[in-house]
C-alpha cells in the first residue's frame, strides 16, 4: 500500500516537474510571440546613444515568425533603401546605390548592426529563444512592478549562440518580456536589455521601448522604439524574395 | 544643345511633380568635397615632373519615379566641379573625364576656365516595367554581376578600377534586361548592351540560384571581340564568407585584336567578434605576365575590363578594419604582384561627424621599381566630406 502511494506521489512529483518545465518553455514561447505575433509588418526606429553623441536609424520591417524577416531602411540618407532579407540561416543584403547583393556570412551575423549594441542575429533573430535553449525557472522578481518569473535560458550544444547563458524577466499574468540579461561563455553579464512602455500595439499591449545597455560601458546603450505596427497580417513565404527584395520601398 | 538636355530631363519630370496626390517619387543623392594630392613617380606631361592637386566639389541626383505598382523610372547624374593645377596643367585632362563609353553621349561640359570645369554625366536613365515574376528594364542602368570586392571577372558589362574610390556607383551600359524570377532565390536574366559598334555591344545571360546555402551564378554569352562563359558562388566556409569569380574569354572567329584568357577571383573574410574585419581575395589571369607588369595608369585609365583586371598573372589583395568606435572606422588595404615585387598599400579612417556627414582620410601608395606593376604610379593623399541627402 504504501508502496503503491508513493509510486502515485513519485509520478505525480515526475509529473508536475515535467509540465513546469512544459509551462516555462510556453511562457518564453508566450512573451517572445507577444512582441513579434506569427507575422508583422512594422516601423522601427533604432538610437545609439553613447556619451556625446547620438545616431539614429529608422526602418521598415516584415516577418513571418522566427523565420522571415525584411527589413528596409528608410533613414539615414546613406544607408536609405538598403534592403535585409532572412530566410531561415540565411541572410542578404541589398544596396541598390551599387546594384549589388551580398549574400552575409555566419561571422557577420553577430557583428554589431550598423555600429549598434544589437548584432544582426538579435535584428533578424536567427536563434530562437525557444527553440535553441534549455530553460528553467529561476526564481521569481518584481520589475517595474510586475510580478515576474525570473528564467534561465542555457543554449543546447549545437545551437548558433554566443551566450553563455541569458536570464529572462517575464511578467506571471500579463506575459509581458520585461528584462533579459545576456552572460558570455565565462558566466560575465555583457549586457542587458530592459523593456518598457507598455502601450496598445494593433491588437494587443505590450512593450514599446527596447534599450540594450552594455554592462561595461557607461553611458552606451541602444535603443530600440515599435512604432506603427500591424501583427497577424496575410503574408505568405514567397514574399520574402530576392524579387520582392529590390521592389520593397 | 546642354540647355535641351535640361529642358527634356525638365519635361521629364514635369508631370511627375505636379499630378501626383501622394509622393510617389524621391530624390536623394549626396555632394562631397574631395581634395586630392598627387606625388607622381612619373609625370604624365613630359618634360616637368611637379606635384599635382586637385579639388573636386561632386553632387549626386538620384531621381526615382514610381507611377504604377508596375512601372517606374530611375535617373542618375553626377556632377562635378574639378578644379586645381590637375586640370591647368595637364591640358588632356578635361577630355580624359568628359567621355561617355555607353551608346548614348549623355556627358558633356557646362563651363570650364583654364583652372576649373563642370562636368556633367547622366549615369543612369531607365525605364522599369515589372509583370509578375517578369521583369523588363531599358535605358542606361548598372548591370552588376560580379561578386568579389576587388577583382570582378563576372562583371563583364561595367568593370572598375578597384582604386576609383571616389565613385562606387560606377557607370551605366545602355542596355535592355530581361529578367524571370523562377523562385524566391532564383532568376535568369538575359541582357542586351547597346555599341556603336560591334566591339561595344554585348549580349549574355546568368542563371543564379541557391543551393547548400550558396547562391551560384552561371553566366554566357558574347562581349566585345570575345565570347565569355563563366561562374561564381557565394558561401561560407567556419562561418567566413567564401566567394569567387570565374570567366572564361574566347576572340570571336577571325578576330585578331583578341586573346584567349581565363580570369578567376576568390576571396575569404572573417569578422571576429570584435567586430575586426579580416578579408583576403586573390586574381589569376592566364593572358597576365609574371615579367614586370607596368603601364598602370590611375588618371587615363579607360580601357580596363573583367578580361583584363590587372596586366599580371598573379594579384593578392587583403585588408583589416576595424571600428575603434561606431563613429571611426579604420582600415588598411594592400595589393601585392607577387612576380614583380610592386604594391599598393592603402590606410583609411572614416569618421561620422553627424547624423548625415562623413569625413573620410585615405592615402594611396604604390611601391616598385620602374616598370612594374605599381612602379611607376608614385603616391596619393585625399580628404573627403560628405554629406548625403
Amino acid at each position: 500500500m504504501n508502496k503503491t502511494l508513493s509510486i502515485i506521489i513519485l509520478c505525480f512529483l515526475s509529473f508536475s516537474g515535467f509540465t513546469q518545465q512544459l509551462d516555462v518553455k510556453n511562457l518564453v514561447k508566450e512573451a517572445d510571440e507577444k512582441m513579434r505575433g506569427t507575422s508583422s509588418k512594422s516601423n522601427f526606429s533604432m538610437t545609439i546613444e553613447r556619451p556625446g553623441w547620438s545616431r539614429t536609424v529608422k526602418m521598415k520591417s516584415w516577418t513571418i515568425g522566427n523565420d522571415y524577416s525584411l527589413m528596409y531602411i528608410t533613414s539615414p540618407a546613406k544607408e536609405k533603401g538598403q534592403v535585409f532579407l532572412k530566410r531561415g540561416n540565411e541572410m542578404w543584403n541589398w544596396i541598390p546605390s551599387i546594384e549589388r547583393m551580398v549574400k552575409i556570412p555566419p561571422s557577420m551575423m553577430m557583428q554589431s548592426w550598423m555600429g549598434s549594441d544589437f548584432t544582426n542575429d538579435d535584428l533578424v533573430k536567427e536563434s530562437s529563444l525557444v527553440k535553441d535553449y534549455e530553460h528553467r525557472l529561476a526564481g521569481e522578481e518584481q520589475i517595474q512592478g510586475y510580478d515576474c518569473y525570473k528564467i534561465e535560458l542555457i543554449p543546447k550544444e549545437d545551437a548558433p549562440v554566443v551566450w553563455g547563458k541569458i536570464f529572462m524577466w517575464i511578467s506571471k499574468k500579463e506575459k509581458f518580456w520585461l528584462k533579459a540579461a545576456f552572460y558570455d561563455e565565462d558566466e560575465y553579464l555583457v549586457k542587458y536589455e530592459i523593456l518598457s512602455d507598455i502601450k496598445w500595439v494593433d491588437d494587443r499591449e505590450m512593450p514599446t521601448r527596447l534599450e540594450m545597455i552594455p554592462t561595461d560601458k557607461k553611458g552606451h546603450k541602444t535603443i530600440l522604439l515599435y512604432g506603427n505596427t500591424k501583427f497577424n497580417i496575410d503574408l505568405k513565404e514567397s514574399f520574402f524574395s530576392i524579387q520582392n527584395m529590390k521592389r520593397i520601398r | 544643345m546642354k540647355m535641351k538636355r535640361i529642358m527634356i530631363l525638365l519635361l521629364i519630370m514635369l508631370p511627375v511633380f505636379c499630378f501626383s496626390q501622394e509622393k510617389n517619387w524621391n530624390l536623394n543623392g549626396y555632394v562631397k568635397d574631395l581634395y586630392m594630392y598627387y606625388h607622381p613617380e612619373q609625370t604624365p606631361v613630359r618634360p616637368i615632373l611637379q606635384d599635382l592637386h586637385s579639388n573636386t566639389i561632386h553632387n549626386r541626383l538620384n531621381f526615382n519615379w514610381y507611377p504604377s505598382d508596375k512601372i517606374s523610372f530611375s535617373a542618375g547624374m553626377r556632377n562635378r566641379l574639378i578644379m586645381g593645377n590637375l586640370v591647368s596643367d595637364i591640358p588632356n585632362y578635361q577630355s580624359s573625364i568628359d567621355v561617355d563609353n555607353g551608346y548614348l553621349n549623355l556627358s558633356w561640359v557646362s563651363a570650364q576656365s583654364d583652372h576649373w570645369f563642370l562636368h556633367t554625366i547622366i549615369d543612369r536613365a531607365y525605364l522599369d516595367f515589372t509583370q509578375g515574376t517578369w521583369q523588363f528594364r531599358i535605358g542606361r542602368q548598372r548591370i552588376n554581376w560580379g561578386i568579389n570586392k576587388v577583382w570582378n571577372p563576372n562583371d563583364v558589362f561595367n568593370s572598375f578600377s578597384y582604386f576609383d574610390f571616389d565613385y562606387e556607383e560606377r557607370p551605366g551600359s545602355d542596355a535592355v534586361k530581361i529578367q524571370h524570377y523562377t523562385g524566391v532565390t532564383s532568376s535568369v536574366e538575359l541582357v542586351f548592351k547597346m555599341g556603336d559598334s560591334y566591339h561595344e555591344m554585348a549580349m549574355a545571360a546568368m542563371y543564379r540560384f541557391s543551393h547548400w546555402n550558396y547562391d551560384f551564378q552561371m553566366i554566357s554569352g558574347w562581349v566585345g571581340n570575345d565570347y565569355m562563359i563563366g561562374g561564381g558562388w557565394t558561401g561560407a566556409i567556419m562561418g567566413g564568407g567564401f566567394r569567387g569569380e570565374i570567366t572564361y574569354f574566347k576572340p570571336l572567329p577571325n578576330n585578331h585584336n583578341s586573346f584567349e584568357t581565363s580570369v578567376v577571383s576568390v576571396s575569404y573574410d572573417y569578422t571576429l567578434q570584435n567586430n575586426l574585419f579580416l578579408s583576403i581575395e586573390g586574381l589569376f589571369n592566364s593572358a597576365g605576365t609574371r615579367e614586370k607588369a607596368g603601364n598602370t595608369n590611375l588618371l587615363f585609365n579607360q580601357d580596363l575590363s573583367a578580361k583584363q583586371l590587372s596586366r599580371a598573372k598573379y594579384s593578392l589583395f587583403a585588408q583589416i578594419s576595424y571600428p575603434i568606435t561606431p563613429l571611426l572606422t579604420a582600415s588598411i588595404s594592400s595589393i601585392v604582384n607577387p612576380s614583380d615585387h610592386s604594391s599598393y598599400l592603402s590606410p583609411n579612417i572614416t569618421y561620422s561627424l553627424s547624423q548625415n556627414m562623413e569625413f573620410m582620410l585615405t592615402t594611396q601608395l604604390f611601391f616598385g621599381t620602374p616598370g612594374s606593376e605599381f612602379g611607376d604610379i608614385g603616391q596619393l593623399a585625399f580628404a573627403r566630406i560628405r554629406w548625403s541627402f
